[in-house]
């Protein structure tokens, strides 16, 4: 009865609907369940049955099993299940969760998994997390109040003489948005839908055209105000405040190498991208009008980070007031209604549903394994090799980017800053050549700026990098998909080199808030 | 400066105001029913079980559970918004910051944070890896989701069974027969609101997200069962 091909179509059906299986996936999928259904189902029963603590004990359990696996197979056990259920395509934000609770359960004991709350409950109640929905929200109101098809418009009229102008337009008008919007989906999106038809009417190289877009949208996440940098804060008790300040350069850096890059290539070889006709030009006078239109959002943006950056208010606070603000401005757009509020309410929602979720289920997985002296092996592993600072800190880079290409942004997080940070903390970073080093009590907030950095790569590198599948959603189809993956190559190595210089030069990262909160960063 | 005179959240207003305003903005938006301008929140991605069996009945109580609980929370955006509004407000202009629009706030984003497990389920914001998953036929697909959701289950269960004795553990044992703590717990704050609450959501969600696990586990057996017959036929 057992069809070798899956699609045989040809074989003659069975007579009866019989008990046995039909097709090859049929038999992996009762295999599957029956391996992995009845150790599950026998612990449930042992568990409802058997008093922990009573005479009559089960004849056979799981829970315990592992007790004492010394730490370097637990490790491997751990994470090559979690890279097996990853691969496999179970969501991050569940399988993180359930294999931290099927290894709480086989190496301590049931009365363990009591540790779940304890550390899902103080997300819950963190003050820092809140500005996540506010700042989704008024990002997401911003949006509906249609703040990024004008953006693009403005930035290109005021760069469509200059040759590439249109690719540096979608590249400033991203980096000005990055400062709203602390998610690139909605960036990239738009820009592709407005920027990328623009660029191609006009004949521009497809890579530079594409490329900009991606590289543009992904400076969300750096600059202020950035929703990743709110995680990291609160993962290595950071405050915020310091972060956004210590992205402010680097971020401008790479928007600067971004265009840098663009207008050098269309200098060399205008075909590339070719400056606007003489006749399509605007004047000055409409250029200052609509300047003037943009005022409200960017006096929204100014008013916000400024707040954040001379201490007036908490970076929470000032997210509930930007949403305020963002009201108002869609209200000046005439784009405030209940159904657009509502709209954004519920995106919001969405938003943090797959962000918490993932945390939830990360810090109960990485507290387990910190709790049985991760942290511990993975830190002696790494100084017993003899390596060098820096050497060590390339080695963290080189993971942080492999797993860039695969995971989530928010599981690299919760995954690796947890387990790397202390190790990186307790090193002396006396500076690279001959440059100055790092002082022992910046280094936090050095390393995650560089981390926010490193980042930037994750969501434009091949394979699986967002960037890519957000702009393929709203890129004409006679653009193949390679294309857009070479598009992000040259604009990879522009990140791996704003990387490295945030590397070699700490102070490009540490200037901003030395000056900020001179007192706290001393 | 005058403290006296600094106005104090009551506790009634608070979480009435939570069941409140969503309640409100639902029934607004329904009364406007589609505008022209407007846009309507976004309907669940699976197409409605229509059908008379109980299994349909499940499927759509549970997924118009998980779609009502998730726009509910949502609306909490906005009075949060309000809160920080008036504290930075009542700090700047009145000189008299409060001791509750952070915790207010913050403690119900905590609740919202737990609550839209279940409506992310539903609409697919929990992401993947798209590494293998998204290259295979159909079908192995839904062997992967259905092997993988008995490991979800795991979670589940355990998330559920130790959220319940941590929210027992915040209830006062004379008040009700499960209650674990000898006191009702409140937060360390002046203000002191209850946890218990919010502990309770916990739990609740958990139940939640675990019900509409269990829709979206009969959904993908259905479609694999008429994909196998449908190879057959």
């Amino acid at each position: 009865m057992l069809d070798q091909s899956p699609d045989a179509q040809t074989l003659s059906p069975p007579p009866s609907r019989g008990f046995y299986p039909r097709s090859v996936s049929t038999l992996v999928l009762l295999l599957l369940l029956v391996l992995i259904g009845l150790p599950i189902l026998w612990e449930l029963v042992q568990a409802a049955l058997f008093d922990p603590y009573g005479e009559a004990q089960p004849p056979f359990t799981l829970e315990g099993i592992l007790a004492g696996t010394p730490i370097d197979t637990l490790s491997i056990l751990m994470f090559g299940s979690l890279l097996v259920f990853l691969m496999a395509g179970m969501p991050l934000a569940f399988v993180t969760g359930s294999l931290a609770v099927v290894f709480i359960y086989m190496v301590g004991d049931r009365n363990m998994l009591n540790l779940i709350p304890p550390r899902v409950f103080p997300m819950m109640t963190n003050y820092q997390l809140s500005a996540i929905p506010l700042f989704i929200f008024m990002a997401s109101m911003l949006e509906r109040a249609g703040l990024i098809d004008e953006m693009f418009d403005v930035v290109y009229k005021w760069l469509g003489g200059v040759r590439g102008g249109l690719a540096s337009a979608a590249i400033i008008a991203s980096t000005i948005l990055a400062a709203m919007v602390g998610i690139i989906a909605a960036a990239i999106v738009t820009m592709g839908i407005i920027a990328l038809p623009a660029m191609l009417k006009r004949n521009y190289d497809h890579r530079i055209a594409l490329g900009s877009i991606m590289a543009g949208g992904t400076l969300g996440i750096l600059i202020p105000p950035s929703i990743l940098a709110i995680i990291y804060a609160v993962v290595a008790q950071e405050s915020v405040g310091e972060l956004y300040a210590g992205s402010v350069f680097p971020g401008l850096l790479l928007s600067g190498t971004y265009v840098a890059y663009v207008s050098l290539r269309c200098l060399i070889n205008p075909r590339l991208g070719p400056a606007l006709p003489r006749e399509e030009r605007v004047g000055w006078g409409e250029k200052l009008w609509l300047l003037l239109k943009m005022a409200a959002p960017l006096g929204l943006v100014i008013a916000v980070l400024g707040a954040i950056f001379l201490g007036i208010a908490t970076p929470v606070e000032a997210a509930g007031i930007g949403s305020l603000g963002a009201m108002l401005v869609a209200a000046l757009h005439r784009r405030l209604s209940v159904e657009s509020v509502a709209g954004a309410c519920v995106s919001t929602m969405k938003s943090v549903a797959m962000v918490l979720w993932i945390m939830f289920g990360a810090t109960v997985f990485v507290g387990f394994y910190v709790l049985q002296g991760g942290q511990a092996f993975v830190s002696e592993m790494i100084l017993g090799t003899g390596l060098g600072p820096y050497m060590i800190l390339t080695v963290m880079m080189v993971i942080l980017i492999i797993l860039g290409m695969f995971l989530d942004w928010v599981g690299i997080l919760l995954l690796a800053v947890p387990i790397f940070l202390p190790i990186v903390v307790a090193l002396p970073f006396t500076g690279l050549l001959g440059l100055p080093g790092v002082a022992g009590q910046d280094v936090a907030l050095w390393f995650g700026v560089i981390y926010l950095v490193n980042m930037q790569m994750s969501f434009l590198s091949p394979p699986f990098g967002y960037a890519i599948f957000f702009l393929r959603g709203v890129t004409p189809d006679h653009i193949p998909t390679s294309e857009l993956i070479r598009a992000t190559l040259p604009f990879l190595a522009l990140q791996l080199f704003v990387l490295i210089l945030c590397v070699l030069f700490p102070e490009i990262v540490l200037w901003l808030p030395r000056i900020l909160y001179a007192g706290v960063a001393g | 400066m005058n403290e006296s005179t600094a106005v104090i959240l009551p506790f009634w207003l608070y979480w009435g105001l939570i069941v409140v305003v969503p309640i409100v903005f639902l029934l607004v938006l329904r009364l406007r029913g589609k505008t022209e301008a407007g846009e309507t929140l976004p309907a669940p991605p699976n197409p409605p079980a229509t059908g008379p069996g109980i299994l349909d009945r499940f499927i759509r109580t549970v997924e118009f559970l998980s779609t009502f609980s998730g726009r509910f929370i949502a609306f909490w955006t906005v009075i949060t918004v309000g809160y920080y509004s008036y504290e930075v407000v009542a700090r700047y202009g009145f000189d008299s910051p409060t001791n509750w629009a952070h915790e207010a706030s913050f403690l119900m984003f905590g609740m919202m944070f737990v609550t839209c497990g279940a409506y992310g389920y539903l609409y697919r914001s929990h992401v993947r890896v798209d590494a293998i998953y998204v290259n295979l036929p159909r079908r192995w697909q839904l062997v992967i989701d259905i092997v993988t959701w008995l490991l979800f289950l795991v979670y589940m269960i355990a998330f559920i069974k130790t959220s319940w004795t941590f929210f027992a553990q915040s209830v006062d044992q004379d008040l009700v027969w499960f209650g674990q703590a000898l006191d009702n717990e409140t937060s360390f704050s002046e203000w002191r609101v209850s946890y218990i609450p919010i502990k309770a959501l916990m739990f609740l969600a958990g139940i939640l997200l675990l019900l509409q696990g269990v829709a979206d586990l009969i959904r993908a057996v259905r479609e694999y069962r008429s994909l196998e017959a449908e190879a057959h036929a």
